[in-house]
């Protein structure tokens, strides 16, 4: 029987290894295309963000017009309300701009704590623990600009 | 002057992570041709070599902190990511056997066809051989990988590296041998 050494297998081996090649040139181009994408997929807030943006930006729309109330002389849940708004209607948020100025943003659906209409004005039952829908403008800045309470009777 | 330190490949991934075209670029150029052997000597199958390593790529970009430089060589993590992206390839295709790259410079045209014949018959042999075996060969033997990284590529312990490789290779001089035995009876 004939032997196959080692050595003669390696070398065998290393020819092989030489006709192994290389990818195509073009696969670079394909491969950066999809580089591209994923890079501008990865840089897109994605909607969690949003949604956590607008939360957060109306909590923060909440303690600042809070902030800038004087406190009443004997609150009541129902004094403290600002004035009351049809539920279903955007309300402007203090330091929001005048709609007329809002050219671009993003509307985003969130769930709030009752509490949160009632700040606005809504009517709001005490007992009540189930979050309220509400939808929050935010502009192209990110700032919110109004809230819109969904669903409130 | 040109600027003869290269970046290092964690450099170049984390570059390449926050969106530098051209560090992914230099990190392909660096390491895409080594996967690409890697998996065409698996698969047997130039398109399928090429899908592995666009996926392998991919997956290292879309996940690069998947990449722990502590635990090894960015290379040994790439035929990890390219071995798994392969895996159903490597299983799912036939062995086919693709013309190789021609011998370069052949001192005649008979010695040519042999040579060529040669490197045909061991390519087949490699891609007959089990899975386990297969891949040990091609990253030790063809990509002249060291034990320790085939281990991190594979997953595997060293020793194993060198028991599949041991078996790997006796598989092949074992084919090998039957196919000198035949030439000469003809």
């Amino acid at each position: 029987m004939n032997e196959f050494d080692h050595q003669e297998l390696q070398s065998e081996l290393r020819r092989l290894a030489g006709s192994l090649g290389e990818p195509r040139p073009e696969l670079e181009q394909q491969l950066l295309q999809r580089f591209r994408q994923s890079s501008a997929k990865r840089r897109r807030p994605q909607p969690w963000v949003w949604a956590a943006a607008a939360v957060l930006a109306l909590g923060v729309a909440i303690g600042a017009w809070l902030a800038r109330r004087e406190p009443p002389q004997k609150a009541s849940p129902q004094s403290l309300r600002p004035r009351t708004h049809p539920a279903g209607t955007f309300l402007l948020l203090d330091y929001g701009r005048p709609t007329n100025e809002i050219t671009a943003g993003r509307l985003v659906r969130v769930t709030l704590p009752p509490s949160a209409a009632a700040w606005f004005g809504l009517p709001v039952d005490p007992a009540a623990h189930e979050g309220i829908e509400a939808d929050v403008l935010l502009g192209d800045d990110g700032v919110a600009q109004a809230v819109r309470f969904v669903g409130h009777q | 002057m040109p600027d003869l330190v290269q970046p290092s490949d964690p450099v170049l991934l984390e570059r390449a992570a926050r969106g530098d075209e051209d560090a992914f670029t230099a990190l392909y150029r660096r390491r895409s041709a080594a996967v690409y052997r890697f998996a065409l000597g698996m698969t047997g199958s130039r398109e399928a070599a090429e899908e592995v390593v666009q996926e392998t790529f991919m997956a290292l970009i879309e996940r690069p902190q998947g990449y722990d430089p502590q635990r090894g060589e960015l290379a040994s993590y790439l035929y990890g990511i390219a071995r798994n992206q392969g895996l159903r390839q490597f299983r799912q295709l036939n062995p086919s056997v693709e013309t190789g790259a021609e011998v370069a410079e052949p001192p005649a045209i008979l010695d040519a066809l042999e040579a060529r014949e040669r490197v045909e018959t061991l390519r087949r042999a490699v891609l007959a051989l089990p899975e386990t075996y297969r891949e040990a060969v091609v990253l030790c033997d063809l990509e002249e990988v060291s034990y320790t990284d085939t281990a991190d590529a594979l997953g595997i312990a060293v020793g194993t590296v060198r028991s599949r490789l041991h078996r790997g290779r006796a598989l092949l001089a074992q084919k090998l041998v039957w196919r000198k035995a035949g030439e000469e009876t003809r």
